[in-house]
């Protein structure tokens, strides 16, 4: 059992997805029930494995069909990504819990849950798979499986969904293209596609020219897949109009694993003595920077909740890149702890959002006057994880930056730490903007669509409630137990990304 | 606007062509047998694959065996486009359902009586000719997913020509969608019994049915045939899924 | 120099074909303004992806790769690995256009348009 976790923690949700539209043509309640319930297995599996990892203190290998690497597809689980895996695993479990009131049962739509819970577990497997494989083909598969039940779960959402996930369709097929065109340079030059192996490989390739365009096409590739900031077009409008359910999954990670793979790309497949490798780290630097900028900025201007998380977004996802261009030790661990700590910090403001969606109907900031009265745990919930997207000390946020900061000056790249302090001030801004609508603002009446009388005294339902609180949990303990993550991916920072 | 496209267009060209021409040597001669691509994990597919596999295709050897994993996660993609087409389509429905059958014109054919008696003595063809190409899949050119397109295929011709009045049965687009779930659910399935025998996932060495063959490596044919079945039966429920949808969504002007 | 020429379009020459199909399925998706357009220059980006790997797997002299009994070196057969690759990604394709040509049903229900300067209000260029 315990040899066969990495594959079974995603074979487990595959099960439940393909299962769910059978189950619920009998009973879409247990439709919903068995995707929930797999996608918590494939969690408890996940943190199995992490333990499993941290007791070997070496990678993982899974060989799928028993074919030994370079002819057959691995995965890989070292310190890193079973981290990420547990973290999406987790936040696959959560939102698959919290976005059962929304998909109640409809006698007239049968399938709409069924469809809805088939198409979600579907994203948390894209995303499980493509932290796990060690493939770049495979990773490729994975990557069309997370944009597809991307675009199917943006478009169920408001009235404008469908335009926006049309626009991104046609922008994230060109980012995959891109992928898929870079791999294929990889490929002419090496005649693998194994990770690993392609390190190796390319260690002999003489041609220069292959691999600058193989790294321009896959510099390309992810950064529209994560949103990086000139190919960011396509993010705002997806993230505000989605499925609100689902859109914490969607805005939370769906940007970041790409990220992660972009991280797996340049640091252990590439070899850090490459002539260009400095050109490629400045080029990210520089669109980092200007996304941390472009995406606080942007996100001033607006009084819509979730278009200014969205920008928030874009910004954020600048503090990953910008890991990945200082790129020593610090830098990539705090790109990873960023990856995670903001992965839940989005994933709960989206939660936040939705809440008030469900109870109020609140779009825009404006109406959110005298709300924490009414909703405390939700209040409680935003304010905890702004505080911590703007960077105060307790919270997970604050040390991401803090890592960042210190791997910048320790490259003794000063006008990034100018970077990161100008950002988190304008964060500071838009947040306590919100904060002060919460707090401050005229109460505004509105029809309350879950009347806690009649619900005894709950303000929401526990299963949108324990999400909620579970991520302002994970922000609090990721922040105080920073350390613990850090030393944890050390290892594996220094051995596989650094070596 | 039609100025900028010629510009464009003459620009694009002329770029790539200088720019190949300027870089030169980025890439492997085409055809050159001792290129990288053409030597390292090829050889060895076409070397061992038979030996392997017991594919003489080594093409389905490298999709269904050696990277059979990809071929799983790529009949999921088939599934998950037909859920999300039912999804985004399905929030309203244009055409009360029933109605279509109801003033569907039994007497009106589709292109003549000649037209649809050659459509009804075809039909059963591409059934046979479906079937086929699904068990030959390992040994010639052929397999699971052009079976279950041409599955497809023969139920699309039935439902378009008003005079055969479905015989073939009527799928709602639900029901479409449990039979392209289940294909994938024999696909995966395939890959999880060997976990219960002792090996790894997709390992079709350790498949629990050593009784019915003489020699080990022959279970890869069972192995490869039971996943070709799978993604034909979840090929063919998607197309009839994408197809049910669109029907019931669309009214036709003529 | 004709020599040269020569030899880069017998080396390259497809390579370079490959290419510009995939830059002009870009531009074509940048530049029309019809949603359906965009669609099918989508696929024509898709399409030169899937020449490009093919052409990766070629060899000179190189037969089908389905064995036959009297050839059995590695040089006789062609490339099966890009084949193989490429069905992968043909089937991926052939499942974002259909999610595509849902979504513009949808937008075509809501809109009653699929031009682009209709759906958003603005003209971006002349």
């Amino acid at each position: 059992m315990i040899n066969h976790l990495p594959v079974l923690i995603i074979i487990v949700p595959l099960m439940g997805a393909i299962l769910c539209p059978l189950i619920s043509y009998y009973s879409p309640e247990w439709g919903k029930k068995t995707v929930i319930g797999a996608l918590f297995a494939s969690f408890v599996m996940s943190v199995m494995q992490l333990v499993n990892v941290a007791e070997r203190g070496e990678p993982v290998h899974y060989w799928m069909g028993g074919w030994n690497p370079p002819y057959g597809i691995e995965f890989v689980i070292d310190g890193v990504n079973a981290v990420m895996i547990a973290m999406v695993a987790a936040i696959g479990a959560m939102t698959a819990l919290f976005s059962s009131p929304f998909e109640e049962a409809n006698p007239k739509h049968r399938f709409r849950s069924a469809g809805y819970y088939s198409i979600l577990c579907f994203l948390a497997i894209g995303l499980l798979g493509m932290s796990s494989t060690g493939d770049a083909f495979n990773l490729y598969v994975f990557m069309e499986i997370v944009s597809l039940a991307g675009y199917g779960l943006i478009a169920i959402g408001e009235e404008k969904a469908p335009v926006a996930a049309f626009r991104y369709l046609l922008t994230g097929t060109i980012g995959a293209c891109m992928y898929l065109m870079g791999v294929g340079f990889l490929y002419s030059a090496t005649g693998t596609l194994n990770m690993a192996d392609m390190a190796v490989r390319l260690q002999d390739v003489e041609n220069m020219t292959v691999i600058i365009i193989a790294m321009a096409c896959l510099v390309v590739g992810l950064g529209v897949k994560m949103a990086l900031f000139p190919l960011h077009g396509w993010q705002p409008a997806a993230h505000s109009y989605a499925h609100h359910a689902a859109d914490p999954m969607i805005a939370g990670i769906m940007i970041k694993i790409p990220a992660y793979a972009m991280f797996r790309f340049f640091f252990c497949i590439f070899d850090e003595s490459l002539p260009m490798m400095g050109a490629v780290h400045k080029i990210v630097g520089v669109m980092a920077v200007c996304g941390i900028l472009f995406g606080s900025l942007k996100a001033l201007r607006y009084h819509k909740y979730n278009k200014i998380l969205a920008y928030s977004s874009i910004g954020q996802v600048g503090y990953i890149a910008l890991g990945f261009a200082i790129g020593n030790f610090y830098g990539i661990a705090g790109a990873v702890l960023h990856i995670v700590s903001h992965a839940f910090m989005k994933t709960g403001l989206f939660y936040t959002s939705a809440a008030l969606k469900y109870k109020y109907h609140i779009e825009y900031t404006d109406d959110l006057g005298q709300v924490y009265r009414k909703m405390p745990v939700t209040s409680l919930t935003l304010v905890t994880l702004a505080l911590s997207m703007v960077g105060l000390p307790p919270f997970a946020g604050f040390f991401s930056k803090w890592y960042l900061a210190l791997g910048a000056i320790q490259n003794g790249q000063y006008f990034y730490v100018a970077v990161l302090v100008a950002s988190s001030l304008l964060g500071a801004i838009y947040f306590f903007r919100i904060f002060e609508k919460l707090f401050m603002g005229e109460e505004t009446e509105m029809e309350d669509r879950y009347p806690a009388a009649e619900h005894g005294g709950k303000e929401l339902p526990l299963r949108i409630m324990i999400p909620l609180l579970m991520a302002a949990a994970m922000i609090i303990a990721l922040g105080l137990g920073n350390s613990l993550v850090v030393d944890f991916i050390e290892k594996t920072v220094l051995e596989v990304f650094l070596a | 606007m039609d100025k900028v496209k010629v510009i464009g267009v003459i620009v694009i060209i002329a770029g790539v062509i200088t720019a190949g021409f300027v870089m030169g040597d980025f890439l492997p001669a085409i055809g050159d047998i001792n290129s990288a691509p053409n030597g390292y994990l090829s050889v060895y597919y076409i070397t061992n694959a038979l030996h392997d596999t017991e594919a003489p295709n080594m093409v389905t050897a490298v999709l269904a065996d050696y990277r059979g994993f990809d071929t799983l996660f790529e009949t999921c993609v088939m599934f998950l486009a037909g859920v999300t087409t039912l999804m985004v389509l399905s929030s309203k429905r244009k055409v009360v359902k029933g109605k279509r059958n109801e003033h569907d014109l039994n007497g009106v054919s589709f292109g003549g009586t000649v037209l649809d008696t050659g459509f009804r003595i075809i039909i059963p063809v591409i059934v046979i000719y479906a079937f086929y190409v699904l068990s030959h899949g390992e040994i010639s050119l052929g397999g699971g997913f052009q079976a279950g397109a041409l599955l497809a295929i023969a139920y699309m011709i039935d439902r378009l020509i008003p005079s055969f009045q479905n015989s073939l049965g009527n799928f709602t687009e639900e029901a479409a969608a449990i039979i392209a779930g289940l294909g994938v659910f024999i696909y995966a399935f395939t890959g999880v019994l060997p976990m219960f025998n002792g090996g790894y996932f997709l390992e079709y060495d350790h498949l629990p049915f050593a009784f019915m063959t003489e020699e080990i490596v022959m279970l890869h044919s069972v192995g490869i045939f039971m996943i070709e079945a799978g993604v034909t039966v979840c090929v063919m429920g998607t197309i009839i899924n994408i197809l049910e949808v669109v029907l019931e969504r669309t009214e036709f002007d003529d | 120099m004709i020599d040269v020429l020569e030899i880069f379009l017998a080396e390259k020459g497809i390579y370079m074909l490959t290419f510009i199909l995939m830059g002009l399925g870009i531009f074509g998706m940048i530049v029309c303004g019809n949603y359906m357009k965009k669609i099918i220059c989508m696929n024509i980006m898709q399409v030169a992806i899937i020449f490009f790997f093919l052409t990766l797997g070629q060899k000179d002299g190189g037969t089908l790769p389905v064995l036959v009994h009297n050839l059995t070196s590695a040089e006789e057969y062609i490339n099966p690995l890009p084949h193989a690759l490429m069905l992968t990604a043909i089937v991926v394709s052939l499942g974002t256009t259909g999610v595509a040509l849902a979504l513009l049903m949808k937008i075509k229900e809501i809109y009653g348009t699929i031009e682009e300067e209709e759906i958003t209000g603005k003209r971006w260029k002349k």
